[in-house]
């Protein structure tokens, strides 16, 4: 069984909890125990940290990409 | 006052959002463990490497530079109170890289690719700062001389495209006016420049800027800059940075001159991020690896070989001596990893003589072969004749009867130190220094008193440029002396010389 942290922004539910874990658990092959931490910083979305790598889908680096690209 | 519409603004605004394609992002993580003098220890980044950028918040970058089996230790590159233990570390899985091209030209940057001129730097192309150095294979052999301008130095130690310098000396002895003054020579050859500065004073670079614009040199000249303000990491980083800019050009044929100001500031701070990774120190503290430092920097510099392109890089990294001790770690380091040095002493530039070579310590290990034709005619004895002088000087000034011949070579002597004298922008074509030296080996100064030696050579040289324009031309785009020109050039001088003594006697 594979520890590992999700943060996730509300609203959210057991439903998510359970399809997000199962996504996860089908792309690695292995079993995940998700402790989930709440964050309202992400303002929407979340981030997975799985064995020493982020999946990242929260808004916050959505937004911060776009504003990077502004610049570039 | 800015200049644009409210409503482009808008417009701007909306494209790029428009264009804007979310991709999922996956990425190696850490955690900062502990945040200290600019050292950051990190738990985590397994597949982190030596030299990747990692990412701390937003707009924070640090450097690994240290990898263990739990993580590793990195620098950042600024200064930044946001960074805290238990913040999370993004590793880039890229080495740093700076902006390269002809963008840069007449530009003064950091070595993170900001520009700190205040005017936009557009980007479109990178090269990684730490590069491997050429292989042997890519390398051809050094054979085409790099004008410095500097007669001293131009006919007595010669510096090839390709070679490396060094230029050692005190404090206050002319190193950074030698660099400058080759870089001065350049603005209307075909080399590019990469200035260096590395944990200099602000308005020292300000000044070189200066200086380099008001002459006409910034154009073809970059300049890389950390300042003394700067962290230690981007003072470390300084000399890579504008070694891979300068690369860029050597790998599209171009000729570089790159010069590193100076290479014991860039030890001292490698010596500070060494002690807080809590690496074990060596002599003098450095760590172990400060030959190494020095050497794969060092090493990039070259000529390259003809299917490459034929470009090159030719380095004068700068070193600073403590009370003329050349024989301490970080002098001797550079020493023998260099084609040369360039020593500067204290004595004689408190005596007026500048550039204070001495010539005894300086050598040019590629020698002769990187010389111009003309010049190699007209300099054959001139090291020796110096460094005799010099030495006879010494016994002469305790007033010692002295016979007729030490007597001449006295008095050439000090004609040929005041020929040598030239001031930081007063750079001189090869023809005026063949000119000067054909004067000196005919013996044509020996009626001028000594103080006036230098105006002569000035009036001398207004006068060639009159009456033998064609010739020195030829010799300028040639770099060949024939005997006919050689011929006619002392002939045109003794009529020269000839109206100077008359002038005297009157």
């Amino acid at each position: 069984m594979q520890q590992a942290i999700l943060k996730i922004a509300r609203p959210y539910d057991e439903e998510d909890i359970r399809a997000i874990t199962s996504g996860f658990e089908r792309l690695l092959g292995t079993n995940i125990d998700f402790k989930v931490i709440e964050d309202n910083s992400l303002i929407g979305g979340f981030s997975a940290f799985i064995d020493g790598k982020v999946y990242n889908s929260d808004i916050v680096s959505r937004l911060n990409e776009i504003r990077r690209s502004f610049f570039n | 006052m800015l200049n644009f519409e409210v409503e482009s603004i808008g417009s701007f605004l909306k494209e790029k959002i428009k264009k804007y394609e979310y991709v999922p992002k996956i990425y190696d993580y850490g955690v900062v463990k502990s945040s200290a003098d600019d050292i950051i220890h990190v738990d985590g980044l397994p597949h982190s490497r030596y030299g990747e950028l990692l990412e701390f918040g937003e707009e924070e970058y640090g450097l690994v530079l240290d990898l263990n089996e739990k993580g590793g230790g990195a620098v950042l590159l600024g200064r930044s109170s946001a960074v805290v233990p238990g913040c999370i570390v993004k590793g880039t899985g890229h080495v740093a890289d700076i902006c390269v091209g002809y963008q840069l030209l007449g530009r003064i940057i950091d070595p993170i690719g900001r520009a700190l001129d205040g005017k936009e730097l557009v980007c479109t192309e990178t090269r990684p700062v730490e590069c491997h150095a050429p292989t042997i294979m890519q390398r051809s052999s050094v054979n085409k001389p790099l004008e410095t301008g500097l007669l001293a130095i131009d006919s007595m130690i010669p510096i090839g495209r390709g070679q490396r310098e060094l230029i050692v000396g005190d404090r206050q002895t002319g190193k950074t006016a030698i660099a400058l003054s080759a870089m001065i020579n350049q603005r209307k050859g075909d080399v590019i420049c990469v200035y260096c500065a590395i944990g200099q004073k602000a308005s020292t670079i300000a000044q070189i800027a200066n200086t380099l614009e008001k002459v006409g040199a910034m154009e073809h000249t970059v300049i890389v800059a950390s300042t003394a303000s700067d962290c230690s990491s981007l003072q470390y980083l300084t000399p890579y940075a504008g070694c891979s800019i300068a690369e860029k050009f050597m790998y599209d044929g171009k000729d570089v001159l790159i010069v590193y100001d100076d290479l014991s500031k860039h030890a001292v701070a490698y010596r500070a991020m060494s002690l807080l990774l809590r690496r074990p120190s060596g002599r003098e503290a450095y760590p172990g690896d400060v030959f190494y430092l020095h050497s794969r920097l060092l090493e990039r510099a070259a000529k390259l070989s003809h299917e490459l392109g034929g470009g090159s890089m030719t380095a004068l990294p700068i070193v600073e001596t403590m009370a003329g001790d050349i024989s301490s770690y970080i002098p001797t380091n550079i020493i023998s990893i260099t084609d040369g040095q360039i020593y500067l002493e204290s004595e004689l530039f408190n005596a007026g003589i500048r550039p204070a070579v001495n010539v005894g310590l300086s050598v040019s290990r590629v020698g002769r072969s990187a010389q111009h034709d003309a010049m190699k005619k007209v300099s054959g004895s001139l090291r020796l004749e110096v460094a005799q002088y010099r030495d006879t000087a010494v016994f002469a000034q305790f007033g010692a009867d002295i016979d007729a011949s030490t007597a001449q070579l006295l008095s050439r002597g000090e004609k040929l130190t005041e020929l040598l004298k030239q001031r930081q922008d007063d750079v001189l074509k090869l023809s005026a220094q063949v000119c000067i030296l054909l004067a000196h080996s005919n013996n044509l100064f020996k009626s001028i008193p000594e103080k006036q030696v230098l105006d002569c050579r000035r009036r001398l040289l207004e006068h060639m440029k009159l009456a033998c324009n064609s010739t020195l031309c030829a010799i300028d785009t040639s770099g060949m002396l024939s005997d006919s020109e050689k011929d006619l050039l002392v002939h045109e001088m003794q009529s020269f010389f000839k109206g100077e003594e008359n002038e005297q006697r009157k």
